[in-house]
């Protein structure tokens, strides 16, 4: 990279830092707004059931949120505790929240982006494949499979993949990231990780597939009427070059723009993901946290994952740069 | 007007084939509060008795030995209850929203929008987790979790209509005649813009009753009441011994959001035939 292209990128960053401020911003408003309009004051809320809690730990909460300041400056005090990334203290595990958040982020972060890959890798194939063959069989047999994989309920599905998969086949383990007991390094660790993987990433990435592969087919078909389209095929490009290299190409960037829109959901399936299968993720956390009604920790998971839907749409626009030179950084 | 929609609907094909599902859902549901009219919770017999084995419990009992039938009953009210009902909460939420910011514009908008943004940021499940769960789990505070989390996509396109409506001829006119903003949003801009909400509201109905069934799925809906979601999460750890319990309100579960994502496609056909031919 050449010195004028780091000056680019960072300039980049530095403008995309000063527009998602206000968003965090906001979210620590609507948090702590959540935490004022619940019952009780925020003590009770965040320490949870009435007597699972010592009172010193309940102090030490009043303290941290300075309750008995009045509200703006309880306001002041939890946006300062947030820039500050302290996300409190989790009772229940007995770990700082941040601390607990850290461990489970890159099994999350793991089964998003491979779910994510599957996602785009099978809804690109789909969607070409029913543009390229538009109202034939192929195509009739694709809408109708998109159709029916929207309408599945993500935790259902897994919970479906585990019973053939893994209880009736025997394929594939149903629950973790790793073999429980044994401890294995270096290339057996990654094979492990790889065959746990397989059924919550699938499972995730099953209702993006059909919304990929239908805005890919839109798109195309779209595309396929454009007037490059017409110059590359009378200049006598093959129909599926012009299909994989001039129309996919430009139907790549809608798709990168919903991608961006849709991280926070991708986000939202991971919890109901790793809850049915076990997958040490942020929304396995987010799930105990629910049983164990933690909910400072919950309100973190909540806070935390929005900043990080933030800084992911961040590098979804650099993507999008990367593929289309009209766009600069 | 109404009618002629319908009658455009029913030839849509896909309108039709949601409508019809609809119907077989609501009948089914109807006929069934007569014929399973217990109480879903009440154990009747013996727990885990398959589909089929047992003429007293056509579709079974779960792992309480409660009656399937009866609880897949509740569930197509609940889910039809809060589908319905937090869709029109969004719809009213996103539609005050964008009409304010695209009328008005300026720095009302401008705080709508930043307001839109953050909402659509959050991760919406996630956010609709945490109020159930501190404001604690009933039908009024998950009805109104999955209303708050799902009306920016509203907001953002009644505030595009109403930013292009805002400038026709018949508003001006409109204007001109000395009507107020009120009116001149409620009675001349609204209506106009409303085609697309419609469209959007019937898709956000299904997107609705999946989020309420994975709500009660992680133990977060109204302990009161037996939703699909309920059924499955209670039957999660037997899965592998009686797929059935959890199969059997997942099916329901795809087949009501199918037919309100068709209907949706057939209202969007029908009141944009510009669009037709994508």
């Amino acid at each position: 990279m050449t010195g004028s292209q780091a000056a680019v990128v960072f300039r980049f960053l530095r403008r995309r830092v000063w527009q998602v401020a206000p968003v965090v911003f906001g979210i620590a408003m609507l948090n702590f707004l959540i935490l004022q309009l619940a019952p009780g004051d925020v003590v009770d809320v965040l320490a949870g059931e009435a007597g699972a809690a010592t009172p010193e730990y309940m102090a030490r909460l009043r303290v941290h949120f300075g309750l008995d300041k009045p509200v703006w400056v309880q306001l002041a005090y939890y946006l300062k505790n947030t820039l500050m990334l302290d996300l409190g203290f989790s009772f229940r595990q007995n770990m700082p929240v941040l601390t607990l958040i850290m461990e489970r982020l890159p099994a999350t972060l793991l089964l998003m982006t491979t779910a994510m890959g599957v996602a785009v890798a099978a809804g690109l194939a789909l969607g070409v494949l029913s543009a390229r063959f538009v109202h034939r069989a192929v195509d009739r047999v694709i809408s109708v499979f998109v159709l029916i994989t929207y309408a599945l309920p993500t935790f259902w599905l897994g919970l479906m993949a585990i019973v053939l998969f893994s209880a009736r086949l025997g394929w594939l383990p149903s629950s973790g990231m790793t073999d429980i007991g044994v401890k294995l390094d270096g290339f057996a660790y990654l094979r492990d990780v790889a065959r746990h993987i397989v059924l919550p990433a699938l499972t995730l990435a099953t209702f993006y597939l059909a919304v990929y592969a239908k805005l890919v087919r839109a798109a195309m078909l779209e595309y396929f009427g454009a007037d490059f389209i017409r110059t590359a095929r009378a200049k006598g490009a093959t129909e599926t070059r012009i299909t994989l290299f001039h129309a996919l190409r430009n139907a790549l960037l809608p798709l990168m723009t919903l991608l961006g829109l849709q991280l926070g959901s991708i986000l939202s399936g991971a919890v109901l993901v790793e809850s049915v299968f076990s997958w040490p993720g942020l929304g396995r956390l987010a799930f105990e946290s629910i049983l164990a009604r933690d909910f400072n920790l919950l309100l973190g998971i909540l806070l935390f994952s929005s900043v990080m839907v933030t800084l992911l749409n961040i590098c979804v626009d650099a993507v999008y740069a990367l593929l289309d030179p009209r766009i600069e950084l | 007007m109404y009618l002629a929609l319908l009658k455009e609907l029913l030839r849509n094909r896909s309108a039709a084939a949601g409508l019809i599902l609809l119907a077989v859902v609501i009948f089914a549901a109807a006929l069934g509060r007569v014929w399973f009219a217990g109480d879903p919770w009440e154990m009747s017999a013996m727990p885990m008795i398959w589909p089929g084995q047992d003429m007293e419990n056509p579709l079974g009992t779960d792992v309480m030995g409660r009656d399937m039938a009866t609880g897949l009953v509740s569930g197509a009210r609940v889910s039809l209850l809060i589908g319905l009902s937090s869709t029109l909460i969004a719809a009213l939420a996103g539609i005050t929203a964008g009409a304010l910011g695209g009328f008005y514009r300026g720095w009302i908008d401008a705080f709508l929008m930043r307001v839109t943004e953050i909402f659509q940021t959050v991760p919406q499940f996630v956010l609709a987790v945490v109020l159930v769960a501190i404001f604690k789990p009933s039908v009024a505070t998950v009805t109104f979790a999955i209303g708050i989390v799902s009306w920016p996509p509203t907001a953002r396109l009644v505030r595009s209509e109403f930013l292009l409506l805002r400038e026709q001829e018949f508003v001006l006119a409109a204007h001109t005649l000395g009507m107020g903003d009120f009116r001149l949003i409620v009675t001349q801009i609204l209506p106009n813009a409303l085609p697309p909400v419609i469209v959007m509201a019937a898709l956000n109905i299904a997107t609705a009753i999946q989020t309420e069934a994975a709500l009660s799925f992680l133990g977060l809906g109204d302990p009161n009441v037996m939703s699909w979601g309920t059924i499955i999460g209670n039957g999660r750890e037997q899965v592998v011994d009686a797929w059935y319990i959890c199969g059997l309100p997942g099916i329901a579960i795809v087949i009501i959001v199918l037919a309100f994502n068709l209907l949706g496609e057939g209202l969007n056909d029908a009141l944009n035939p510009h669009l037709k031919e994508r």
